[in-house]
């Protein structure tokens, strides 16, 4: 029979520096180095692991509006009530009805146009026509006038003409009047 | 080659309307052989469904024209008509002139319709309005637009200007180089 002796168990102790306890110790002997930090050659931000293979890395959930069920928020620049039309901007080619609608619109707008034109054009020459006449009229009323007072004048001329005659002719006929002429007979014998 | 949208077709028939007024029903309506407004580039084309259906056939880069072209549009998206249309203008004519034979060389060579050329012309025509020019011998030569209505052109004198000229059959040989092509 073997007998073994006990062991004692280890007293483990921890080796502590007072520099490390202590504040003001460490702080007066610390080495304070003016090199830069070394820059590891290694990104330590990538994803590749030991082996270069990618590591997954999970990002956490992101919820949204909808998912969590909270309203749209109402900005000036995108006010919740109005909906606009989403989609490509095409072209809207214009099929049978569409052409008779577009050429009943321009048949209007053109009659119109010309109605007026001409309605404008007939009401200008009916106020020039009167104007013409108007001024015709008035040249009419200055030429009878003339007219008039021309032959006031000849008239008056005439007259005076007249009456100097006639009185020229009682002056020679009273001259020439005298012994009275007498009238030849013939006998028949 | 597309068909026109609805602004397309506007600007056409609002241009088309001041020389043939609502005889462009004649146009859409033609019920013996129908024909349709195609665009190819800025050119607008009148054309037969029947032939309209074979140019798909052909690629775009390729396709040179069809029908008969009846204007482009401009870069400001206004339309402009060629003399290539005139057949159906003189066809769908709302208001002519006729031009004495003394007149037909300074219109063709591209000179304005002036009072001493005119033959004679429809009666009530406003003023600004699209008009197709012909010979005594009824062949059409152009179109214009009146510079006076028919009421005041008779109290022009001779060389007065009576109609603008807009086309004229001379631009087959003036403008031979840019009429089928850009």
């Amino acid at each position: 029979m073997v007998l073994h002796k006990k062991k004692a168990p280890t007293v483990r102790r921890e080796n502590v520096s007072e520099l490390s306890g202590n504040k003001q110790a460490s702080n007066q002997l610390a080495v304070k180095s003016t090199a830069t930090p070394k820059q590891s050659k290694y990104n330590h931000r990538s994803r590749s692991g030991i082996n270069g293979v990618a590591k997954k890395v999970k990002k956490p959930r992101v919820y949204t509006e909808k998912e969590l069920g909270i309203p749209k928020l109402n900005k000036s620049i995108d006010p919740e009530g109005i909906k606009r039309p989403k989609g490509k901007k095409g072209k809207v080619f214009a099929d049978e009805d569409a052409m008779t609608r577009i050429l009943l619109q321009v048949n209007e707008a053109v009659d119109n146009r010309n109605a007026s034109k001409l309605e404008r054009a007939r009401a200008l020459e009916a106020i020039r026509e009167s104007k013409r006449k108007e001024i015709e009229a008035k040249e009419e009323e200055k030429k009878q006038a003339l007219d008039s007072m021309k032959s006031e004048i000849k008239n008056k001329k005439h007259k005076l003409r007249k009456e100097t005659k006639k009185a020229d002719v009682a002056t020679i006929d009273k001259k020439s009047e005298g012994p009275a002429k007498k009238r030849k007979s013939v006998s028949f014998k | 080659m597309r068909p026109l949208t609805e602004e397309e077709t506007k600007v056409v028939f609002e241009k088309l309307a001041n020389y043939i007024g609502r005889n462009i029903a004649n146009l859409i309506n033609n019920k013996e052989d129908p024909h349709c407004f195609r665009l190819q580039k800025d050119r607008v084309y009148y054309v037969s469904e029947h032939i309209a259906k074979f140019s798909t056939c052909i690629a775009r880069p390729n396709l040179m024209s069809l029908g008969t072209c009846l204007g482009k549009f401009t870069k400001t998206g206004k339309f402009r008509l060629h003399i290539t249309a005139l057949d159906y203008l003189a066809q769908h004519a709302k208001y002519k002139i006729w031009i004495k034979p003394n007149g037909e060389m300074p219109f063709l060579y591209g000179n304005h319709i002036l009072k001493a050329h005119v033959g004679r012309m429809s009666d009530d025509i406003p003023e600004h309005t699209g008009v197709v020019v012909f010979s005594m011998s009824d062949s059409p030569l152009g179109f214009g637009v009146t510079a006076k209505s028919t009421i005041e052109s008779r109290r022009l004198e001779p060389t007065g200007i009576v109609a603008f000229r807009q086309g004229d059959a001379g631009e087959y040989l003036r403008e031979e180089d840019t009429l089928f092509t850009v």
